[in-house]
């Protein structure tokens, strides 16, 4: 009809100044100008494409915050300011109104709302936010029509970010400056299989350096002043300097290993200083321990005014850019079997003659089943092995099993690696247990940190060989630890005869044990490996992987799990490219079908059944009884049988002091009571988990618990409150998993990822109880079922914990879930 | 499959765009704790008052008509503008009116 007509297709030549600069909507009544003086664009206030409205989306992209209305909008040309002070922050700025009129004002939030304004005319216990759901009030603002919209251009969230970026070198840019080239600069995206190696090799050295430069730049960023410091002195007569490094604006933690550099400008008494050392502890109150690399000059009578630098280290991007060299250029550094099937090509199954034991069990470790049984065999008859193995089914035993089998036929020293440091520990405990003999090679960087094996390191082993041609190697050893040096000659020797001892060592060795990048480190350079196992093999990125494997892999056992987390890559634009797809990944995209680890000895039937269904198409199989994971105590579970719930709970979101992170009181404090209520049944507080996705949240569940728990103060102490992911390959008798986000527009964020999903529902053996806003939640499909499945077993409840109901609240739409291919 | 890609890129902006806006309000906050207090200069006009007193603001079509004071310079200045009946605002309003119709 005529009105239809009246509004004119979009037109990028033809639009009035008053146009929005994203969408080009010119109606007077729907647009408003930003009064930042260098921009003065107007912009609309739909939606589009955005979570937040395109004026919205432009102040905060831009940080711009005062606005003006047009001419033509209902209350004519005006600046939108506090009506008592004057202020034009619309971030700060709300309407209240008269008491006993139809009158109302702005007025900012701080000061005047909040300093106790006087007033007996105004309503000041109304004030309602100017911008509402990241819009401005639709009454003050109109938000287009579904026709306008329509007809406006279609302008995505990237496109709005990168027209914001242009905008910061070329206030004039204009939306169609975006199809020049250069600006959009996407990395190559991994395949799924590839010509060569080179190809290969194009494709992820790029990735590893993004990932590099970002970590460089975040790490380095971490500069902390004013740093006090106190002092003392370690077992070696090393100096160790203990102080505070939390940045809340940033998600980096330390670990022990990493390297700091302190520093002291200097004063009056004391020379400029500086030194570098290695984190050797952190402690439970997050101190960290910084053991200095030389004793020399130290100003250990200075207590305060210290500056603490991170030291970044190319070691692990430098040792995946060699291994894909090695892999490209050097035929010898894998099997030509291993070659190509890492490649993508079409070659037959290799399968390996061997005389199978007549026992799959290994000595020292626990009968296996059904599924390990089968498992090791595969794994020994076959040159490309994955096993995958679901929560609690005994992957590290069914790994050790075959590396047992594998150093018994003999042919040659066997690798063994995964990821991280503490999957390489809990498998050389494991590999040890079965007698055979085992070393544990740990960077240099954390020699000094403590490990439950320890006795195992090659470092370790070195200090304690009783033999003639030690005992020279000892006498420099002791001399360094008094001295803190050595002179350079007996430097030099003592670093042959430590050379020598460490080769000797490491030659004799049935297993070596260290984590992929230490796979690559110069005391390996000489080793040739067949035979490899990688654990964990999901949570490691594609050239980390190759880092073992190019010793000469001619057979690989990867053991992970698809379905849960993988490797953790901090730039988005690597990530997005496809460096967060593990090897073992993309080898199960090829066809290469994973043995399946089936029986789980952690969770209470009841827990496992969710994730069975929705991860492992059923075929979880529970190898503990209901019996024997029943909770003792009298716990308020609303169906005893089942000890898990769904609480629900409607308390808003904030973001976090350090504005980088989210939590949610009304959660914390849930999470306190089930916390509490857990202590008084007598559980231990070391078997209670509380997961949350973000770090705002669990700083303050930890205060919060020390702040207003009712029992004694210690216990809430020794309650692990941490990430999903740092819960991964781990477990609890109890797990509270605290969602935080609760608003209806947003994503929920971190919880999106189905593998994290997984990972949080799968740590707790005895019960599981899921703290969430159902009405937000269940917008997405995974988390949807997840509400239906508690909702189906009468586990949806609400109120207090002493007197839960059924919570009948109505579960939003879903909106589709992902598929989760990644390949075009 | 680009949607996959489209989607999961969608929700990181969200998440990312969330963080952005919230630490705007709370610097602002912030800033503004810091700026001088200023004092009372909340009066209503008297001409206002006797206009505003008028019922003549029942809700119509499921709109309420507000008006809003603003201030261009020092001179005070009001705007009628329709609210939805159901916006926070508009229903205090309402009661507001039918409270004043009573009496
Ligand atoms: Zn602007
Ligand atoms: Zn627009
Ligand atoms: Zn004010």
């Amino acid at each position: 009809d005529d009105a239809e007509d009246d509004i004119v297709a979009f037109d990028p030549k033809n639009l009035p100044e008053h146009a929005c600069k994203f969408c080009g909507i010119c109606n007077p009544g729907c647009v408003v100008r930003c009064n930042f003086p260098s921009c003065r664009k107007w912009f609309c206030n739909s939606r589009g494409n955005t979570s937040g409205s395109h004026i919205i989306t432009h102040l905060v992209r831009s940080k711009h915050k005062e606005v003006s209305l047009h001419a033509e909008s209902p209350l004519g040309e005006a600046v939108l300011e506090c009506y008592n002070c004057g202020c034009r922050n619309v971030f700060l700025l709300g309407f209240i109104p008269a008491k006993a009129e139809s009158v109302v004002v702005l007025l900012c939030r701080d000061p005047c709302l909040n300093s106790g304004l006087k007033d007996m005319n105004w309503d000041l216990s109304r004030w309602q936010p100017l911008i509402d759901d990241r819009c401005f009030l639709p009454w003050l603002v109109k938000i287009p029509s579904e026709q306008e919209q329509l007809r406006a251009r279609q302008v995505s969230a990237q496109q709005i970010n990168k027209l914001e970026e242009l905008w910061k070198a070329n206030p004039e840019a204009s939306l169609e400056d975006l199809d020049q080239p250069g600006v959009d600069d996407e990395p190559q995206p991994v395949l799924l299989r590839y010509e060569d190696a080179y190809q290969h090799q194009n494709v992820y050295a790029p990735l590893v350096k993004l990932e590099a430069d970002y970590d460089k730049k975040t790490k380095e960023s971490q500069t902390q002043t004013s740093v006090n410091v106190r002092w003392d002195m370690g077992l070696n007569k090393k100096r160790v300097a203990y102080f505070n490094f939390s940045n809340p604006d940033s998600d980096l933690r330390l670990v022990a290993g990493d390297e700091l550099r302190l520093r002291f400008a200097g004063d009056g008494s004391h020379a400029p200083w500086h030194c570098i050392g290695h984190v050797v502890k952190i402690t439970s109150t997050e101190e960290i321990a910084l053991e200095l690399r030389s004793n020399s000059n130290v100003p250990f009578d200075v207590f305060s005014g210290f500056t603490v630098d991170f030291v970044w280290k190319p070691t692990s991007f430098d040792r995946m850019q060699y291994a894909m060299k090695q892999f490209a250029i050097d035929e010898t550094s894998v099997s030509g079997y291993i070659f190509h099937r890492i490649l993508g090509h079409e070659v037959e199954a290799q399968t390996i003659r061997v005389t199978l034991p007549k026992r799959f069990s290994a000595p020292g470790l626990p009968e296996l089943n059904h599924s390990q049984v089968s498992a090791v065999k595969q794994a020994l008859q076959s040159s490309l092995m994955l096993i995958q193995g679901p929560p609690g089914t005994g992957k590290t035993v069914t790994s050790a099993s075959i590396v047992y089998h594998l150093a018994k036929q003999h042919q040659g020293q066997i690798l063994v690696c995964a990821p991280s440091n503490v999957a390489v520990d809990q498998l050389t405990e494991k590999i040890h247990a079965t007698g055979l003999k085992v070393v544990r090679l740990c960077a240099k960087s954390r020699e000094a940190v403590s490990s439950p094996v320890e006795f195992l390191t090659l470092h370790h082993q070195v200090k304690n060989l009783d033999s003639h041609e030690l005992s020279e190697l000892h006498k420099l050893q002791m001399l360094k630890d008094e001295q803190g040096e050595l002179s350079t000659s007996d430097e030099k020797k003592y670093k042959s005869l430590k050379r020598n001892a460490e080769r000797d060592i490491l030659h004799h060795a049935d297993v070596i044990l260290t984590t992929c990048v230490g796979a690559g480190d110069p005391r390996l350079s000489q080793f040739r490996f067949r035979q490899i196992l990688i654990d964990e093999s999901t949570q490691a990125t594609e050239p980390e992987c190759l880092i073992p494997l190019v010793h000469g892999a001619k057979q690989v056992v990867f053991v992970g799990d698809h379905q849960q987390l993988g490797p953790v890559i901090m730039c988005k634009k690597a990530a997005r490219a496809g460096l967060a797809q593990s090897m073992f990944e993309r080898l199960v995209m090829l066809g290469v079908k994973p043995v399946r680890l089936q029986v789980q000895y952690r969770m209470h039937p009841a827990l496992s059944e969710f994730p069975s269904n929705t991860f492992y198409e059923g075929t979880l199989q529970n190898g503990v009884t209901d019996a024997e994971r029943t909770p003792g105590g009298d716990f308020p579970w609303p169906v005893p049988a089942k000890p898990m719930f769904f609480y629900a709970c409607t308390g808003p979101e904030e973001i976090s002091s350090s504005g980088t992170s989210f939590l949610n009181r009304t959660e914390a404090s849930n999470v306190e009571k089930l916390v509490t209520q857990f202590l008084r049944t007598g559980v231990s507080p070391s078997s209670i988990g509380v997961i949350t996705p973000y770090e705002g949240q669990r700083a303050y569940v930890v205060s919060y618990m020390q702040r207003s728990g009712p029992l004694n103060k210690a216990l809430y102490k020794e309650i692990e409150v941490a990430s999903v992911d740092s819960f991964q390959g781990r477990e609890k008798d109890y797990i509270i998993l605290s969602c935080v986000r609760s608003n209806e527009h947003q994503g929920i964020g971190f919880l999106n990822d189905p593998r994290r999903l997984n990972v949080a529902l799968t740590r707790a053996k005895y019960g599981c109880i899921v703290v969430g806003n159902p009405k937000v939640l269940s917008k997405q499909a995974l988390w949807n079922n997840l509400l239906v499945h508690f909702k189906d077993h009468e586990v949806m409840v609400e109120g207090p914990l002493n007197n839960l109901k059924q919570c009948m609240i109505q579960f939003s739409k879903p909106r589709k879930l992902p598929s989760e291919r990644r390949y075009n | 499959n680009d949607v996959v890609d489209v989607v999961s890129r969608r929700r990181e902006e969200d998440d990312e765009f969330d963080r952005m806006y919230r630490s705007m309000v709370d610097e602002s906050l912030q800033a503004s704790r810091l700026a001088p207090r200023t004092t009372n200069q909340m009066a209503i006009p008297m001409n206002f008052l006797s206009r505003t007193k008028e019922p003549s603001v029942g809700a119509e079509n499921g709109q309420v008509k507000l008006t809003v004071l603003m201030k261009r310079g020092a001179k005070q200045q009001s705007k009628e503008i329709a609210v939805p009946a159901a916006a926070p605002l508009a229903s205090h309003i309402a009661d507001v009116d039918r409270q004043a119709r009573e009496e």
